[in-house]
């Protein structure tokens, strides 16, 4: 009984220290505000006076910003994939998805230019089903506009 | 291929001289294939308690019609003598019953000369490799629960009712044809084939086809001194191709969309009239394929009558529409002109539209049947199955349809342009006209006169490209994916990562382009935490494709989940079953 007790404990600690020594790791690598920071540049940026150039240019640079951060995190979970587990984790993840579409627009605008079609094909990175108000839940998918994206997308296209 | 051609001829003529029947009383000596598993019974009493089941007959299963009895219930009980099986089988009969309503069986009947029944029927013989009848009595363990769920049973019990033979059939020699053009004339309608009751007495026609059978290995005999090298199987895996030609017999209550395409089609401007004036087999799809795609749909329809704007509320749905020449004609062309001018929209890549043409065919086969006027019961409209719901908070529709025309169809139209293809034209067409949005306007869906179904393929199609692209911008071409060394999506080859895709996007088109995205995004979550589950090879994609079904099931809200979940494992399963029953191979058209 003592023994199954303290083999337990020993699993209980030996976990602590991993997911301790998970987030000393990422608290020295990046942290929530870090992404929320960067992405909050971005937007700002879509949302100011600057030219289509410029903003194409901050998304750029926010973007290569965001990945070299999140690169460093992916590196490390390779080493030690308890990282994986820490929320810092999945938040970059989710975030990013939200930069997707500008992260598009930035490609499309170095072949074509902004025009009305590279926009276009970036909104189609802004629709999100609504599956709980569908005819049919689900079925045929169902888009709805992400709005603040679609706003931000909108000024840059404009 | 021209060797190929001239190997086939003979039999790929003669062949498509066959007619199809699906209203007509069955009779004795028709020739019928089971498209779902029925139990074979000693004798024509039909109820659960009748202990008198001898065999469970798959689909697919060929025979000849001993017996018939009808019942008073309209229904029938039919005694089949099972071709494709061993000759010890092949001896008795097993009594099947057939609902006219809900058939499982179909009749073909049989119009030529006997050397022309001796092909269709060698070709049966030799085409099954598959014993298709299971001994209930010795091998009760080949049947699994999910096979004997699906064993039509009769749900009226007709054991014991007083039956009667009904009338008697003979086969009306047609004259021998020499060319494909004479042998689609010859396929005259079934219902002038059904002879007067004083025709050819029924012992006759037995006689016909049991020389037939004996001089089915006379005939092999001469294939052997004509042709070089006769193949063992006469349709050498491309049956899909090959096999019969169906006609199904129009009646009043079926025949809406056959007058409505009639009548349109007097307007040499009109979608209807372009389409149907090509006439060639697809590039892509066997028309075998497309005909037992649309034959085995079960609905619901309805009917846009011109000028209608909504199906919605209407509670009575109509009966398939029957499957005429013009109707097939147009649902093949406008499968094709969508594939020949949007294919490289879709995919990017002109190399692989063939590929891309199969699966959007078998997912609006699982969607539709392809029949034009399909509709759920939720409203989805047409080919495609397209909803566009109302979005509560703006009140405004923000589907399906809505999000085609707001983004899509400017895309495609701008893309035509490029293009700059005559042919493209009707698409142009149809797209500048657009569909109307919510459902207060759904006929646009389904309506021959609004363009249909060519509007509704090219909206489908629009979709797809919208569910694929998300796929590639936040999984496969995700820069975060590809950052880490082992990340699951990080070493994809090419084609692995073409094939991923466009099956979930495929898949997508059940769950909505969020709702997978959040099982995808959840599979990668736990992908990312082993180092052994990297995505390299299309084998790869497959086995993940399989797997993302236990996160398709664990993210799925506020609908049923068994249907998204295994709406993939679905259209694979439809996929099967068509190629099967269109004969056998693949529904794939071989590039020349």
């Amino acid at each position: 009984m003592c023994r199954r007790i303290q083999i337990i404990l020993t699993g209980i600690m030996l976990s602590l220290s991993l997911n301790a020594s998970a987030q000393n790791i990422l608290a020295g690598l990046a942290t929530k505000s870090d992404f929320d920071r960067i992405y909050q540049s971005m937007v700002s940026t879509i949302r100011s006076e600057a030219s289509v150039e410029e903003k194409l240019k901050v998304i750029h640079n926010k973007d290569e910003e965001y990945l070299s951060l999140a690169k460093k995190i992916m590196l490390a979970s390779d080493k030690n994939p308890a990282i994986t587990k820490d929320p810092t984790y999945a938040y970059f993840w989710e975030l990013y998805y939200k930069v997707i579409p500008f992260l598009k627009l930035k490609l499309n605008a170095q072949t074509k230019s902004v025009t009305e079609e590279s926009c276009l094909e970036a909104s189609r990175l802004v629709m999100v089903p609504v599956l709980e108000k569908s005819e049919e839940p689900g079925l045929g998918g169902l888009a709805l506009e992400d709005a603040t994206t679609a706003e931000l997308l909108a000024r840059l296209c404009q | 291929m021209r060797s190929n051609l001239k190997k086939y001829l003979s039999p790929a003529l003669l062949l498509s001289a066959i007619s199809f029947l699906t209203a007509a009383a069955p009779v004795k000596n028709d020739m019928v294939e089971l498209t779902a598993f029925l139990h074979g019974r000693s004798e024509a009493k039909f109820r659960d308690s009748d202990n008198n089941k001898l065999v469970a007959l798959k689909p697919g299963t060929k025979a000849i019609v001993d017996e018939v009895k009808h019942f008073e219930s309209g229904n029938y009980g039919v005694c089949l003598r099972v071709v494709t099986t061993d000759e010890g089988k092949s001896k008795n009969c097993f009594w099947v019953h057939h609902i006219p309503r809900s058939p499982t069986i179909r009749f073909y009947n049989v119009a030529m000369s006997d050397s022309d029944k001796e092909v269709m029927l060698n070709a049966w013989k030799t085409s099954e490799k598959v014993d298709t009848v299971i001994d209930l009595k010795q091998s009760k363990a080949v049947i699994d629960a999910k096979q004997v769920e699906r064993i039509t049973e009769a749900k009226t019990p007709e054991a014991g009712q007083v039956s009667v033979v009904v009338r008697k059939t003979l086969a009306i020699p047609v004259p021998k044809v020499a060319s494909e053009k004479a042998a689609a004339k010859a396929a005259v309608p079934a219902k002038e084939l059904r002879p007067p009751s004083d025709g050819i007495d029924a012992a006759g026609s037995r006689e016909i086809i049991e020389s037939t059978l004996k001089k089915a290995g006379e005939m092999n005999s001469i294939n052997s001194l004509m042709a070089p090298t006769p193949p063992k199987d006469p349709c050498n895996g491309a049956c899909a191709e090959k096999t019969l030609v169906k006609e199904e017999t129009c009646t009043s209550k079926n025949s809406y969309l056959q007058k409505e395409i009639a009548q349109l089609s007097t307007d040499p401007t009109a979608i209807v009239t372009q389409l149907l004036a090509v006439d060639r087999p697809s590039k892509y799809i066997k028309d075998n394929c497309f005909n037992e795609a649309m034959r085995s749909s079960g609905g619901p329809f309805k009917y846009c009558s011109p000028g209608k704007r909504s199906y919605d509320g209407g509670k009575h749905s109509v009966p398939r529409a029957c499957l005429s020449k013009d109707l097939k004609k147009l649902t093949r062309n406008a499968f094709d002109l969508t594939m020949n001018c949007l294919g490289e929209f879709l995919t990017n890549d002109s190399k692989t539209i063939p590929v891309a043409a199969q699966n959007y065919f078998f997912l609006l086969a699982q969607e539709s049947g392809h029949n034009p006027n399909a509709v759920s019961t939720k409203n989805a409209g047409g080919s495609s199955q397209l909803t566009d719901p109302v979005d509560e908070e703006t009140g405004r529709p923000a589907g399906a349809v809505s999000y085609v025309n707001r983004v899509e169809k400017k895309l495609m139209l701008s893309f035509l342009s490029k293009k700059n293809d005559p042919l493209c034209s009707p698409i142009q067409q149809v797209l500048n006209q657009g569909m109307g949005e919510g459902l207060g306007k759904s006929c646009d869906r389904i309506s021959i006169s609004k363009g249909n179904p060519l509007l509704n393929l090219v909206y489908g199609l629009a979709y797809q490209k919208y569910l694929k692209e998300n796929v590639r911008a936040y999984v496969t071409e995700n820069p975060l994916n590809k950052m880490r060394t082992n990340g699951p999506f990080s070493r994809m080859q090419p084609e692995a990562k073409e094939y991923f895709e466009s099956q979930v996007g495929q898949w997508s088109h059940n769950t909505g382009g969020g709702g997978m995205k959040k099982a995808l995004m959840a599979m990668i979550q736990e992908y990312s935490r082993s180092s052994n589950r990297v995505i390299v090879t299309i084998d790869d994609a497959q086995a993940a494709l399989k797997d993302l079904k236990r996160f398709v099931r664990a993210k799925t809200t506020g609908r049923k989940v068994e249907e998204p979940t295994s709406f993939w494992e679905n259209i694979q399963n439809r996929k099967s079953t068509i190629e099967k029953n269109a004969g056998g191979g693949s529904c794939a058209v071989e590039s020349k």
